[in-house]
């Protein structure tokens, strides 16, 4: 059963087209990642999916059925810039958030599920990054939603928080939730996403789940080594006229299919390999042979 | 509409206020510093030598404090509200009569000068029934809210607007009107208890007499705070942006401020000038209350008022709710 179903959204800003035709759909059940640098549109396309912002043209159905009010009672909601009533603790904002909705999570549980139990009777002005963001998905959860989505969640944090927040999410997933994130980390995305579309300027340039998306588009492994000198990276390009030998700041990267014939050459024409190795590529590597750039430049 | 999320709205709206001891503090330290003023008005008034006038003339005592007043207007003006006790002129003498320090002071000059009396005529002037003070007092009432309710809402709501709290709530089920009752009634209820707080201040510097009922003065105010704050609630409709909304609410207070008697009468102004004062729910806020504490009025009385002041109130509350959006766009 399809829980989201997103049909040839469109929305510009004036002269500037955010979202050209964006469809995607999401299955009951699924964590569904939309995945993309800053500004290729993600955010327009969640709030519009949250009924936040009004598409120019394109449909939005939830399990099946144009959205109503009534839609609010059953979807969560976790902006990326947001702000809460001023001067409640993050209890009181929870109580105020659950309070708003029929059906709701009891706080002392969300307090619990979330982490919040150190700082729930702090001013919410006054907490860290990470502890906002879990409060803001708390918030997302008090009302048990269908269809929780989650806009940025992790941007800004330290590994640490952004860990955490990870924890959460997959237990949240365990628990038989629909979610939806968007993100413009990779790894993120790998880790907790069952499906991805990376969208890029307002388009989806591939969709599919995290693995066979790279799977099929690089089947190759990555040779990556460090750029000692500036002369390297014109050395290897003439070295293997066949791989693909992309140089991304202080480092020099080589996709290929044949490793072995690689490092021989490398060797032979005594290219320093110190600091080389080898890895399968992820979905930045991905993102990269699709656009040429990298994700966040 | 749900009850249940507007006391839930309205609650939060409370504590923002009340833990803020910036906001809470200037509801306090701004009324007592203007009954402070009002005291001292009230001690100058209050001076223990007869105040007269000297104009166009030569007059010497020294039972009178002398004032020299170049206008006879400006200091029959004066007498009329009770800042001076007497007036010479050349030929007459004013009296104010509802004031028993003037009837006071003419009886001094009449012993004073009885050799020159026979050359002055004696000319009486209505007066006002109440002194100037009296007459300011339920003025510094109604200018003290008048910022609470612009700002307290209009301001508010556009500041929350600005930093996305609205773009919260507008993801939940709340309802527009939901939200802006929320604002209106935490709002109103500060305001009720900045009214009583001012007015049991000034009692303590000075005893009012109050001719009507304290409940009739406690409506007409209520009425006056819901009209203002729905004029916030119109002002903040879209906006999101700080300094704009604050240009508009200054746009808006000046003229109410100037044009309904707060401060000074409009008697003796053009006809269009008190016609505009008539539009102004701050004016029939001030004249009801006036009414109320000088002369008594009953709330049938006050009808005129009343029914300008719920009229204005309504009519901004469901065009604030209609133009209202969450987001800017």
């Amino acid at each position: 059963m399809l829980a989201l179903e997103v049909k040839n959204l469109i929305k510009s800003y004036g002269d500037v087209a955010a979202v050209k035709n964006i469809s995607f759909q999401i299955k009951v059940g699924e964590c569904f990642g939309l995945l993309g640098p800053n500004g290729a549109g993600k955010s327009t396309t969640i709030e519009i999916i949250e009924q936040i912002q009004k598409q120019d043209s394109g449909q939005v159905f939830y399990f099946g059925k144009p959205p109503t009010e009534a839609l609010r009672e059953q979807i969560g909601v976790q902006f990326q810039e947001t702000a809460l009533l001023p001067r409640l603790t993050a209890r009181e904002c929870l109580e105020v958030f659950s309070g708003l909705y029929s059906e709701r999570i009891p706080v002392a549980e969300l307090i619990k599920l979330c982490q919040l139990e150190e700082f729930a009777d702090r001013y919410h002005e006054k907490l860290s990054g990470g502890q906002k963001q879990r409060l803001l998905l708390a918030i997302a959860m008090s009302n048990r939603p269908k269809i929780l989505l989650l806009d940025e969640p992790t941007t800004g944090l330290d590994p640490q928080a952004r860990r955490h927040l990870w924890d959460i999410i997959t237990n949240l997933k365990a628990a038989g939730a629909t979610i939806i994130l968007t993100t413009h980390y990779m790894d993120e995305a790998e880790a907790l996403c069952d499906r991805i579309v990376i969208v890029d300027h307002g388009e989806i340039i591939a969709e599919g789940e995290p693995r066979n998306l790279i799977r099929s588009h690089l089947p190759e492994v990555i040779v990556e080594m460090p750029l000692s000198d500036g002369t390297i990276g014109d050395k290897v390009r003439k070295l293997l006229p066949n791989e693909n030998v992309l140089i991304l700041g202080q480092r020099l990267q080589i996709s290929t299919k044949k490793l072995d014939q690689v490092v021989r050459a490398l060797s032979d024409a005594h290219i320093p390999l110190d600091g080389l190795h080898v890895r399968q590529p992820n979905l930045e590597d991905l993102f990269i042979s699709l656009t040429g750039k990298a994700l966040r430049s | 509409m749900s009850i249940r999320r507007v006391w839930i709205l309205f609650n939060s709206r409370n504590k923002e206020f009340y833990r803020d001891p910036g906001s809470l503090g200037w509801i306090f330290v701004f009324p007592i510093v203007m009954v402070i003023g009002f005291g001292y008005l009230f001690k100058v008034g209050e001076s223990s030598t007869f105040k007269v006038a000297v104009v166009q003339t030569q007059f010497e005592s020294s039972t009178f404090e002398e004032v020299v007043i170049p206008s006879l207007e400006e200091a029959l003006k004066k007498l009329e509200f009770h800042a001076l006790d007497l007036v010479i002129a050349p030929n007459d003498y004013y009296i104010n009569e509802s004031s028993p320090k003037s009837k006071l002071a003419e009886a001094v000059f009449l012993k004073e000068t009885l050799h020159l009396v026979s050359e002055k005529t004696k000319h009486i002037i209505p007066g006002q029934r109440v002194t100037y003070v009296d007459w300011l007092f339920p003025g510094i009432i109604a200018t003290n809210v008048l910022w609470m309710a612009l700002w307290g809402v209009g301001w508010v709501i556009v500041r929350q607007r600005k930093i996305g709290v609205l773009k919260r709530l507008k993801a939940s089920p709340v309802k527009p009107v939901e939200y802006l009752a929320a604002q209106a009634l935490s709002r109103m209820v500060v305001m009720a208890f900045s009214g009583v707080f001012v007015f049991a201040l000034g009692h303590l510097i000075r005893p009012f007499h109050t001719e009507g009922s304290y409940l009739t003065l406690f409506f007409i105010y209520m009425l006056g705070c819901f009209a203002l704050s729905s004029i916030g609630l119109v002002a903040a409709a879209r906006l999101d942006n700080e300094e704009l909304v604050n240009g508009i609410l200054n746009f808006m207070t000046y003229p109410m401020m100037f044009l309904s008697e707060v401060w000074f009468s409009l008697e003796g102004s053009p006809e269009w000038v008190k016609q505009a004062a008539h539009v102004m729910p701050l004016w029939h806020m001030v004249k009801g209350m006036r009414e109320v504490m000088s002369e008594g009025a009953t709330l049938a009385q006050l009808s005129t008022h009343i029914f300008v002041l719920a009229g204005i109130g309504i009519f901004c509350l469901s065009l604030g709710g209609y133009l209202f959006r969450w987001t800017k766009d």
